[in-house]
């Protein structure tokens, strides 16, 4: 298990909590701090003393306080961190759940877990832990794996026009036939086939006659 | 001593009409102060003339040379009336585009300075006295469970708030963002179709265009989850003619026939459009959903 923890959040009532969260749960060392440059000190203090830390838990939005700060929100203390000691686990713990913030800490900062503040976030954050050091894979709170996985589709003009030419009452040969005509890259009838499964799927339609209700529903025919 | 007096209007002039070239530049106090100047210097000159003195064939042809110089003036004069009144129509256009456009900016800052303010403050707040309140002794038995679910309920809200009012991103990351926001909104029950949004020039379209692109559309699909009880959304951007089309379009219950209650989420839909230059169609031909298309101009129309 990880052996030495740091916790860097800026209220203390919630540091407090953490902190006797995992020590109740993991037997770790673990240390805390309020802000994030002092955190990158500890960091790179224990680096150098030979004892490095393993694990970071840190807050992603910081108040401003009176100290001049060279890092000031989490996601530059994680880039910082990713830089310095790479092999070091890094969970985010923040109220914030906007999924563009979210997915770019994944995408750009390459950060190890994130965890929502929340009623189930204890939870959450034991079991990020104990993801983290056995799979070694991402970890994020459950509410919020949709950010990752990408719900939404895309359509494009074809789509359109195939929709159009069904309603037009032609068949699939029909349509591949007029695809072809017009030059389009996917004509024949297989990829006409696969266009028309995805549209249903995306449609949600049980059948082609459902997808072309929904789709007169929807005013695109 | 005439003359010289008389060069001395044309110097007045002059300035007067360079005056009325930098008024261009100047704001419009400005230009009022030279309209009185010039109406000034204009009454000097007709009383200079009228009291000019009389006789001899050398004064004769001074008159004249005078009568030459005056018309000159005129011409000057009048020349100097149209450049000022164009340029006062246009500095009024100019400062009136630039007061809506800093009113849009002003608007957006105040909502994400306190959307951050609730963040910060609140939300994290709540969040420490829930876990107060689940630590400690200070509630027992199931009224514990109880406090803990109200405080928990607040919390969400706040974050909503906060979640709902977020700063956005307008540089080359916008059209990543925007369909995070719209694919945020799909789920088991719900598809989330788009269309065509790589193929709008995002970079040349200015920030607050796409803070309010951004915000219109985050309020219809607060609508659409909420209301609509849509199983298939379809945002689609297109850009014709230099204008930016949007045509949001889902197969909900729609709107109860063609009246359309402008309650807060679509008249702040209709604001923002008409502060950006753009406005809304609602289409009803399909019987059944909600439709409605987005316009406005891709590029700034003023210079």
């Amino acid at each position: 298990m990880f052996s030495k923890i740091l916790i860097v959040e800026d209220i203390d009532s919630i540091s407090l909590g953490v902190t006797t969260l995992l020590h109740a749960n993991f037997n770790a060392s673990i240390h805390s701090s309020k802000y994030c440059d002092e955190a990158l000190l500890k960091l790179k203090k224990a680096y150098n003393e030979n004892d490095p830390f393993d694990l970071v838990v840190t807050d992603l939005s910081f108040q401003d306080s009176n100290r001049e700060t060279k890092i000031s929100t989490g996601e530059d203390l994680i880039y910082q961190i990713k830089k310095e000691q790479p092999f070091i686990r890094v969970i985010a713990y923040s109220v914030d759940d906007k999924p563009f913030r979210i997915k770019s800490l994944f995408d750009t900062y390459r950060v190890d877990g994130f965890v929502a503040k929340g009623r189930e976030s204890v939870t959450e954050l034991i079991e990020a832990v104990n993801h983290i050091y056995n799979t070694g894979e991402k970890y994020i709170s459950p509410h919020l794996t949709y950010i990752l996985k990408d719900f939404s589709h895309r359509i494009d003009e074809d789509d359109i026009e195939l929709l159009v030419c069904l309603s037009k009452g032609m068949t699939q040969a029909e349509i591949s036939d007029t695809f072809r005509n017009q030059l389009k890259k996917t004509s024949s009838t297989s990829s006409i086939e696969k266009r028309l499964n995805k549209l249903k799927m995306n449609f949600k339609a049980h059948n082609t006659i459902h997808l072309i209700s929904i789709a007169k529903d929807m005013g695109l025919i | 001593m005439h003359i010289s007096s008389k060069k001395h209007h044309v110097c007045k002039l002059l300035q007067v009409y360079t005056g009325y070239v930098n008024a261009f530049f100047l704001p419009v106090i400005m230009i009022r102060k030279t309209y009185i100047l010039a109406a000034v210097t204009l009454l000097f000159f007709s009383t200079g003339c009228s009291q000019a003195p009389e006789g001899g064939t050398q004064t004769r042809q001074r008159h004249e040379v005078l009568l030459e110089m005056s018309k000159d003036y005129n011409k000057v004069l009048l020349l100097g009336l149209v450049a000022s009144i164009t340029a006062s129509f246009v500095l009024f256009y100019k400062l009136s585009q630039k007061h809506k456009k800093e009113k849009v900016l002003e608007a957006y800052t105040a909502e994400t300075r306190i959307s951050r303010k609730v963040h910060d403050e609140i939300a994290n707040e709540i969040y420490s006295t829930i876990l107060f309140v689940a630590s400690e002794e200070v509630v027992s038995g199931t009224k514990k469970d109880k406090l803990i679910s109200q405080l928990d309920d607040i919390y969400l809200r706040t974050r909503n708030i906060s979640r709902e009012n977020h700063d956005i991103d307008t540089g080359f990351r916008f059209p990543i963002q925007l369909k995070l926001m719209l694919g945020c909104y799909a789920g088991d029950s719900i598809n989330v179709l788009i269309k065509g949004l790589e193929k709008v020039e995002w970079d040349k379209i200015t920030a607050s265009k796409k803070i309010a692109t951004y915000r219109v559309l985050q309020e219809l699909m607060v609508n659409m989850a909420k209301h609509s009880h849509a199983t298939v959304v379809l945002v689609d951007f297109k850009e014709e003619k230099k204008k930016i089309n949007i045509t949001y379009s889902d197969n909900g219950t729609g709107t109860a026939g063609e009246k359309i209650i402008f309650k807060n989420g679509l008249q702040n839909v209709e604001n923002r459009m008409v502060a950006i230059g753009g406005s809304l169609i609602f289409d009803f031909s399909a019987g059944r959903g909600f439709h409605l298309t987005l316009i406005y101009p891709a590029n700034t129309i003023y210079v």
